[in-house]
């Protein structure tokens, strides 16, 4: 029997942002449905929307052809909707039974004891219906991410969802748990499960995928079945063609080479990277999520040692992990792409989380001069156009632009040479952005080497003087400004034209 | 190290109990006689039962420092109604009611106004040894005299105190609640991570007030276990030193101060442990500064163990 679930009409604004615009998107049960679309394209609030996370303004949601209403989260587990996401609910301590059936557990008869064997059972049996071999009885912290995205499923499927949403569940796979979750994707297929699919990998939407659906500026740009489409076409109406892309004016690098990699590797997260940085210059790597970008930014700050390779900085070979102090002593900045987690700290005011860098250079005779502190927290927020009520008001209370600000304030010094950034404008709204971005530029022109990962494409061709594509911990290719190409850009990005030896 | 640190936490805190013993029976051959045995099974009755509130507490990611305190003040209490009015039926009721007020006004302050444990806890720790003192005055002592304390306190089964099998009774039970409800799985749940636990559709607030009443329940047989082993009551009793080595206890016995494991078995075991230590050291006379810092010590070992522990679950989760 098949089901299927219609959302006809969608919208969805955001004071004046258009997020989703008279939205129509099905699934079908037995089917793998694509979504693909570029970051702010409207993906994941159609999804929320579905899964009961935010309200439509708009627009109507039929189950077999039924109106139903999903108001909450519970609403939509209630309608059999499942969502898989990249961070896992599951409990780390307890067994892989005991989580599936966490919270609504199964007895022995009448008593209050639990019947572990009958859960273990019932575990298996799906388990074994879907060809997969996982002990019941192990904790879930033993097992790796493909394991534990299987265990998500499965307690998905055992709690009666016929419609499971997966976010980029590849992204933190190896090649032998992609190749398993694919297989467990044919099964669940065979199984009368529908799939809704985010991804940006062409290759494994176009193995996998019944129908495509590509999203741009919160509308439906393309939908048709797989086989009567392209990956070429896909990318393209990702992107769009009618808009003129934005390039910077062109800008004269004179600056000698800063950083130079040299085949550097780490197995699971890059192999063999070359590139080089020069004074002033902005290189930007780009990829998606789980492209190694980040790993590879964070060996280069010293942070991590377990790879292959050589680093040159300055002229000199870098030694592997020595930790992030030498690497700061040595001119080297970064500003991490977990601001709240890693850049600011939260209960100190703006003013003294200006001041951590400085607090060295503002101390006589062993004492802080309060005077000359106030002076340069006075300066790094007037350089940054940081918006706060005062130096002393707590910088939690911040917007996400103005910490990552302070986050660069940090790094205003002039002992700065090479400055890593990891994500700079996330969850930043646009007016902050464009901020940000000058910053860089003002930077770069002082001659600071800047080495930037972003995941979104637009701000790629804004920023860079230069740009590396990587592909699963490999570069693609090689763009020097103005010749940047999105489409091709993109293709790089998603694996177009790579023989995923997983997605047939 | 690692190796070192599973081995340890995989029951062999059993070995290193028995290993004390031989060199305890070496250094003081009375140490093994029955009368010693049965003294020491008497000593940890009450660390014994504040370790089996505290222990469900520390699993579920918090901290009980109240119990200690609140066990002399149910003792305090189990007295002054008997000294009032000679029954030890209501003094028994009104420690038990006094405890469960106690343990869910703590839970009521962590899980509904969101309360750091810590300070809750150590907040109604002063309360606690105030009334003590409030209630008889310090350097006064009740006698408890009479059939109930009498029996409770000396009457053996199969050659075994009956305090001791209330501990073992409750041990048992706690055991079968851990492992085999679905109380435990949500305890367990709520200490690795409550977003996740809420999501499964867990009650975490329910949970953690209950988990704090039970821990108050027991510092309440705590309390009278107390008094009956002692046949008198006095507020001065060093009801946090209870406190510490309950704590001492459950961390050697592998649970992860962090919360989210931890085995009764192997905290039972750690009581064991405590118990054995503190006797040995009284039996070949070491004097009491020293004690205190051989013990140190060996909770100091027993945690850098827990924190290998936690080192090597955190690498298994990159």
């Amino acid at each position: 029997m098949t089901k299927r679930i219609d959302m006809t009409g969608i919208g969805k604004s955001f004071f004046a942002t258009r997020a989703l615009d008279r939205v129509d998107f099905s699934c079908v049960s037995g089917e793998v449905h694509a979504l693909v679309g570029l970051n702010g394209a409207g993906k994941s609030t159609l999804m929320k929307v579905l899964g009961g996370v935010i309200a439509c303004d708009e627009g109507a949601i039929t189950v077999d052809g039924v109106a139903v209403r999903i108001a909450s989260p519970a609403d939509a587990t209630g309608l059999g909707i499942a969502m898989i996401h990249q961070e896992y609910s599951l409990i780390n301590e307890l067994t892989v039974a005991a989580n599936i059936f966490l919270g609504r557990e199964l007895y022995l008869g009448r008593t209050p004891f639990l019947d572990k064997r009958e859960m273990a059972r019932q575990v298996r049996t799906q388990l074994d219906r879907f060809g997969l071999t996982l002990d019941p009885a192990r904790p879930v912290r033993e097992l790796n991410s493909g394991e534990k995205q299987i265990v998500e499923i499965i307690r998905a499927l055992m709690s009666n969802s016929w419609l499971i949403v997966m976010d980029e569940p590849t992204s933190a796979l190896s090649e032998e748990d992609k190749e398993r979750l694919f297989e467990f994707i044919r099964r669940m297929k065979a199984e009368g499960v529908a799939i809704i699919y985010i991804s940006h990998h062409m290759p494994e939407i176009f193995g996998i995928a019944e129908q495509v659906t590509v999203m741009r500026d919160g509308k439906i740009v393309l939908s048709e079945r797989t086989g009567d489409t392209t990956e070429a076409a896909v990318i393209q109406s990702m992107t769009g063609t009618e808009l003129d892309d934005f390039v910077k004016p062109p800008k004269q690098i004179q600056g000698d080479v800063l950083l130079e990699v040299a085949t550097l590797s780490k197995p699971q997260h890059y192999e063999n990277v070359s590139f080089s940085l020069r004074r002033g210059e902005i290189l930007v790597l780009t990829g998606l999520r789980g492209c190694g970008a980040p790993e590879l930014a964070k060996a280069i700050f010293g942070l991590d040692g377990g790879y292959s390779g050589t680093v040159n900085y300055r002229g000199k070979p870098l030694s592997p992990g020595r930790g992030p102090a030498v690497s700061v002593r040595d001119g080297m900045g970064l500003v991490t792409e977990n601001r709240d987690k890693n850049g600011i700290l939260a209960p100190l005011s703006v003013r003294d989380n200006i001041a951590l860098p400085y607090l060295e250079k503002a101390t006589r005779g062993g004492l802080i001069d309060g005077g000359r502190i106030d002076a340069l927290v006075a300066k790094a927020i007037r350089d940054t156009s940081t918006k706060t009520a005062s130096a002393a008001q707590e910088i939690r209370f911040l917007s996400g632009g103005n910490k990552q600000k302070i986050c660069f304030s940090r790094w205003l010094d002039d002992g700065l040479e090479l400055l890593i950034l990891l994500e700079p404008t996330r969850g930043i709204d646009v007016h902050a952005k464009a901020d940000i971005y000058r910053i860089i530029e003002d930077l770069a022109l002082r001659g600071v080497g800047i080495l930037v990962l972003s995941y979104e494409i637009d701000e790629v061709m804004l920023l860079a003087d230069r740009v590396i594509t990587l592909y699963q911990g490999r570069s693609v290719a090689e763009y020097a400004h103005p010749h940047f190409n999105k489409d091709r850009m993109l293709a790089d990005m998603a694996g177009v034209g790579t023989q995923a030896a997983t997605a047939h | 190290m690692q190796n070192i640190a599973r081995t340890l936490q995989e029951r062999n805190i059993v070995v290193v109990t028995l290993l004390c013993c031989i060199v305890f029976y070496v250094l003081s051959p009375r140490f093994l006689s029955v009368d010693n045995m049965s003294a020491i099974s008497r000593q940890i009755v009450p660390i014994g039962l504040i370790m089996l509130g505290q222990f469900f507490v520390i699993v579920s990611g918090n901290i009980d420092l109240s119990l200690g305190m609140a066990s002399v003040l149910f003792a305090v209490v189990l007295g002054v109604f008997f000294g009032l009015t000679g029954g030890v039926g209501i003094g028994l009721l009104a420690v038990i009611v006094a405890s469960l007020a106690m343990g869910f006004v703590n839970g009521a302050l962590v899980a509904k106004l969101r309360l750091p444990a810590f300070i809750v806890t150590l907040s109604t720790l002063f309360v606690a040894q105030g009334l003590s003192g409030l209630i008889i005055s310090r350097g006064q002592q009740i006698f408890l005299m009479g059939g109930f304390f009498q029996w409770a306190g000396s009457e053996k089964l199969l050659g075994i105190y009956l305090s001791v099998w209330f501990l073992i009774a409750l041990g048992g039970l706690a055991y079968v609640v851990y492992n085999h409800t679905r109380i435990g799985a949500a305890i367990i749940a709520i200490g690795n991570s409550e977003d996740n636990a809420k999501l499964a559709g867990i009650n975490v607030d329910r949970v953690k007030i209950g988990v704090f009443m039970f821990s108050g329940l027991c510092s309440g047989f705590a309390g009278i276990m107390l008094s009956t082993r002692m046949g008198f009551v006095q507020p001065g009793l060093d009801g946090n030193g209870l406190l510490l080595d309950a704590i001492a206890a459950i961390i050697i016995g592998g649970t992860l101060i962090q919360g989210g494991r931890g085995t009764i078995g192997g905290a039972l075991w750690g009581v064991a442990f405590i118990g054995i230590i503190n006797n040995a050291l009284n039996l070949l006379n070491v004097e009491d500064v020293w004690h205190q810092v051989f013990k140190g010590l060996v909770i100091l070992a027993a945690l850098g163990v827990n924190w290998l522990l936690w080192q090597s679950r955190q690498s298994e989760a990159h």
